[in-house]
């Protein structure tokens, strides 16, 4: 076969078997997309216990009550196009230093860290300071210019970043408080942007936020997700006031060392802009907290790839915005799964017991490549609602293993892990049809993935289903 | 957001879209359940896609990553309503058009979005990478690998004379 007649087979194939378009498809997603804002939207009976947890945001409080402007996509017509947020006269509390804003505007966009030809470097005589402020403990800046460093490949679909085409690049600087310009540092990676779409700045050690809109804009600060019992998702939105497009505030400081939670949403005549989290500045004094955990199983041997598990703890807390003292941390199941690589992978699988009693469930895939590095993934995770025990849950997990490199092969398990009154257990395929069936040691399973696999169920001994689960996919946090 | 541009934009691309999508997944269901995903995605960011490139190209390649991650999922959060059946009726079927699709479908997901995107979209090597967001040379290997399974898998039977003919 020639790849002449393989391109011909598959154009026949796909011609032949696609399903037939449905009329109702772009309802149907634009039905979702709105039920996915709305659910992301203002819980307003909420606002005020976020009020009240965020203790130093006097600009915070300052702003129009709570609640989401609701965006109606069909009355409101928005022009966001040829909004320039980071046009106009510089802002901030240090906008009339004309000293100072020189200084700042000369300061090198190149650090240790950050420098290469894909980083922009905007020349001197188009640079701008756009912001220019005292924060909650510190000074910041942001700074825009010509972006140096666009792709010589224009196409649109070629890229993965769709502000590497952009004219305009960033960058944003800290310091101290009352730090003299030779004192800010390059904070974040200078890079291509829309220059309709916000730009914004966290330190999750201090809690400062600034977001950078345009002036008239809306700008509104969502603390974390918060998970209902029923495991719906939803978010609580707070307006911060922002004079001339700019807010500045304080949110309470995270024991992680980001602020991985926050979001913030800027809405312009009544549609939204964006919302999205803002650009991290890491707490450098910040160490992982110790998260307590507690095994349900008995603990593998020990490996150089058990690491992952804390660390995965602490990043999934860290997109709660919880505390450890908040949650109950149980590991479920960890063990080992084949890879191709000359030792095989190991597996975690956690849930974390969330205020409402939801569970989130995470899990990591992670190899130990020797040499005290270890790589990972992720399995899957999934939220659940409150209800039944960690313990008494079934969870199903679609493990592929790869050696971590480009061309890797890819070793495709799947993980069972069952109350131990569970004695073996079947794959079905989305119609029904059995695909496998294998025994299970103390509740628990790992076999080859069967391919088309779409869930399981797990039985006693005598044959009676106790229960049927899914593969876990992704957590949806709204985000 | 430009609701209405999105449902022209979904009305235009919807059967392309699913053309490359029952081949990367393997069966209608699926097929339905990753466009749904990537026009749910596209929809997200519609107002910045349109505003900073085409979203065809952005749609084919949320497409494909969604296809193509280590992490995707059989059942994602995001499903699709209704599917329908999930395999076309055999009936109706050419029987080669089964084998190549059970072939297609031994391929691990990385290595036949490079064999669909190369040799059904007609990328280039260079556009296939930039689509799956990985190497040049990835795509080469993947390919190549690709290509010399499906050969195996679709080579006629070898007949081999029975004992003692």
């Amino acid at each position: 076969m020639d790849t002449d007649e393989l391109a011909q087979r598959l154009a026949r194939l796909a011609e032949r078997t696609a399903p037939p378009p449905r009329e109702e498809l772009a309802q149907v997603v634009l039905e979702r997309g709105r039920t996915q804002r709305r659910q992301r939207a203002a819980v307003t009976s909420l606002v005020a216990a976020v009020a009240a947890v965020v203790v130093a945001a006097p600009l915070l409080l300052d702003g129009p009550p709570g609640g989401h402007r609701a965006a109606d996509e069909h009355a409101v017509a928005t022009s966001i196009a040829g909004v320039d947020v980071l046009a106009g006269p510089t802002r901030g509390s240090l906008a009339g230093d004309a000293a100072f804003l020189e200084a700042v505007r000369r300061l090198p966009w190149t650090s240790e860290d950050m420098s290469g030809s894909d980083v922009p470097d905007a020349p001197l005589d188009s640079r701008r300071v756009v912001f220019a402020g005292d924060v909650p403990g510190g000074r910041w800046v942001l700074v825009a210019g010509e972006n140096t460093a666009r792709p010589a490949n224009r196409d649109p679909a070629a890229q993965t970043d769709l502000g590497a085409l952009s004219d305009t690049a960033i960058a944003w600087f800290a310091g101290p408080p009352g730090a003299t310009p030779g004192q800010l540092e390059l904070q974040s990676l200078p890079r291509g942007v829309d220059a309709g779409r916000p730009a914004a700045l966290a330190d999750a050690g201090t809690g400062a936020l600034v977001v950078v809109a345009a002036p008239g804009d809306t700008v509104e600060v969502s603390l974390r997700p918060e998970v209902a019992a029923d495991g719906e998702v939803g978010r609580s939105w707070q307006e911060l006031a922002a004079p001339d497009g700019v807010a500045v505030t304080t949110t309470p400081p995270v024991s992680s060392p980001y602020a991985g939670a926050l979001r913030y949403r800027v809405t312009r005549q009544g549609a939204e802009v964006v919302t999205t989290g803002p650009d991290g500045r890491w707490n450098e004094s910040s160490t992982a907290p110790d998260v307590p955990v507690d095994w349900l199983r008995p603990a593998p041997p020990a490996s150089p790839a058990d690491v992952v598990l804390s660390s995965s703890v602490v990043q999934v807390l860290s997109m709660l915005g919880l505390s450890p003292e908040e949650t109950a941390v149980d590991v479920v199941w960890a063990g080992d799964v084949p890879a191709p690589y000359t030792r095989p992978a190991r597996v975690h699988l956690f849930s974390v017991t969330l205020p409402s009693g939801a569970t989130y469930t995470d899990t990591s895939l992670s190899l130990d490549m020797g040499g005290g590095a270890v790589a990972g993934t992720s399995c899957g995770s999934g939220i659940r609602p409150a209800g039944l025990p960690v313990p008494e849950q079934t969870f199903a997990l679609r493990c592929d293993a790869t050696d971590f490199s480009d061309d890797s092969g890819v070793i495709s398990s799947l993980v069972l892990v069952a109350p131990a009154g569970a004695t073996s257990a079947r794959a079905l395929d989305l119609d029904g049809g059995v695909l496998a069936e294998f025994p299970l040691t103390d509740g628990v399973a790992v076999v080859p993935f069967p391919e088309r696999a779409a869930s399981v169920q797990t039985m006693t001994a005598d044959g009676s289903v106790l229960a049927s689960t899914r593969p876990l996919a992704f957590a949806d946090l709204g985000d | 957001m430009d609701a209405a541009g999105f449902e022209d934009f979904v009305s235009r691309e919807q059967p392309a879209l699913l053309r490359l999508a029952v081949l990367l997944a393997g069966d209608r269901g699926h097929a339905e359940d990753l466009v749904q995903t990537a026009l749910l995605k596209t929809y997200r960011h519609w107002g910045r896609i349109t505003r900073s490139g085409e979203p065809t190209a952005y749609v084919r390649r949320v497409l494909v990553t969604t296809h193509t991650s280590w992490r995707r999922r059989l059942s994602t959060t995001e499903q699709v309503m209704e599917t329908l059946p999930d395999r076309a009726d055999p009936a109706a079927a050419p029987e080669d058009d089964e084998e190549l699709r059970s072939a297609l479908l031994t391929l691990p997901p990385r290595m036949r979005a490079a064999v669909v995107l190369r040799f059904y979209a007609d990328l280039s090597e260079l556009q296939t990478a930039q689509l799956m967001g990985c190497s040049v040379s990835t795509v080469n290997t993947q390919t190549a690998r690709g290509l010399g399974r499906l050969r195996s898998l679709l080579a006629p039977p070898v007949l081999v004379p029975e004992e003692g003919a």
